[in-house]
């Protein structure tokens, strides 16, 4: 794990957990927002101040993804989502669809408040409080899943939060935090997608390519490795 | 020429393929003992993968959805019209092509400054006229009184905005 991360006109130097340092002329940041937020890697300078600022109004969401695998066929055929707008859960989806699978596997998602007041149960509870907002929905009180769990990213050290959200005042946030910093630091990631990708996987991928490109155009390719010839007798100035 | 790229999900990993592409010497550095970051599947809770982090390639307007078909990747499409059923006011469940009969893509006022999106939608009156999408936008981030209008119309207005979503049946990874 990346813990310091120096930057200067001589190029950029990491320093890992391990004690152990990478030497680069630049470095793509491609973090989650999460990591960058908490401070988990100490930028030496720190950051500019519109990036710190950038990095504090762009929201994190909360997110909170349940599991539940049925041994039975749970949606009506030719279903595949179920949204419910107001409930506890109010997306939810199959996983299952596809695979000629005989039961079913529904995942369900809520963020925000409805996220963090299910974190705060125990997952038995978290779970059994979905299944009853799933079961009133379908009118079908015998629906029984044979597992069921859930999973969220929140505490998980290395993201620190589930994807970036454009809070009130944060509509600038994402180009703010996707611009390069004085040709050293450059940076990737879904929260520095512009606003129609981001929180998505082609956001994330867009914005390394992006990254790349930017690098690039500072520093233009590499001239083509040229072959030192075998010989220095005659033939390697033999006239073509 | 070398470029430490912080952190192999995939924004990390694309970044490092086209400098790599470039000719460029790249070092990579990953905090886990995986890659793939947010983009996780597990294969052990049931007979199919189930995905813990990122799960649709949403639309085919997205530089993933080409991704998906050079590698040959089986996916199916989720409509999130005739096989999306939501749940309208009365109880009753009816599906997204019939429950909402606006189009996707609205032809809506610009918002203004910084304005959230519940007051935007209360100044226009547009509550009930919300496309499926921006339901949807809502229910993926956070109540519409915490989110900038601005932003979530940019998003309605994307293509991507305008089509379902598609999974990767054999796992995002």
């Amino acid at each position: 794990m990346v813990e310091t991360l120096e930057w200067g006109p001589w190029g950029v130097w990491a320093h890992t957990a391990d004690g152990r340092v990478y030497r680069g002329e630049q470095a793509i940041v491609a973090l989650p927002l999460g990591v960058l937020r908490a401070g988990q890697v100490r930028f030496v300078p720190e950051l500019p101040p519109a990036k710190q600022t950038a990095l504090e109004q762009l929201g994190l969401t909360d997110a909170l993804k349940l599991f539940f695998y049925f041994e039975q066929p749970v949606l009506p055929p030719g279903i595949a989502e179920l949204y419910l707008p107001g409930a506890r859960l109010e997306e939810w989806w199959s996983s299952a669809q596809g695979h000629g699978l005989r039961g079913e596997v529904l995942t369900a998602l809520a963020t925000g408040e409805k996220a963090r007041t299910l974190l705060a149960l125990p997952e038995a509870q978290a779970l059994q409080t979905a299944l009853e907002t799933l079961r009133q929905a379908l009118g079908r009180p015998d629906l029984t899943p044979c597992k069921a769990r859930l999973v969220h990213w929140r505490d998980d050290p290395y993201t620190l939060g589930a994807y970036s959200k454009a809070s009130v005042g944060a509509a600038r946030a994402r180009s703010l935090l996707a611009h390069p910093v004085q040709g050293r630091l450059f940076f990737a990631g879904e929260h520095t997608a512009p606003n129609a990708w981001a929180a998505t996987v082609h956001g994330a991928y867009a914005s390394g390519r992006r990254a790349a490109q930017e690098v690039l155009q500072l520093r233009g390719p590499m001239p083509p490795i040229r072959q030192r010839p075998q010989t220095l007798g005659p033939a390697a100035f033999a006239p073509r | 020429m070398k470029t430490l790229v912080i952190g192999a999900g995939i924004a990390g990993l694309a970044a490092a393929q086209d400098l790599r592409k470039a000719k460029q010497e790249v070092v990579v550095l990953e905090a886990r003992n995986r890659v793939g970051g947010r983009i996780h599947t597990d294969r052990s809770f049931a007979p199919i993968p189930i995905e813990l982090g990122a799960e649709f390639i949403h639309s085919s307007q997205v530089p993933t959805y080409p991704l998906a078909q050079q590698f040959g990747l089986r996916t199916l499409y989720y409509s999130q019209q005739e096989d999306t059923l939501v749940r309208l006011s009365d109880g009753s469940l009816k599906s997204v092509a019939q429950g909402y009969s606006h189009t996707r893509r609205a032809d809506w006022p610009p918002a203004l400054g910084e304005e959230s999106l519940a007051h935007y939608l209360e100044r226009h009156q547009l509550w009930d006229k919300m496309p499926f999408k921006l339901q949807e936008y809502i229910s993926d981030f956070d109540d519409p009184r915490y989110l900038s209008a601005q932003a979530a119309l940019e998003y309605l207005l994307d293509p991507s905005a305008e089509e379902g979503d598609y999974r990767i049946l054999d796992g995002y990874d």
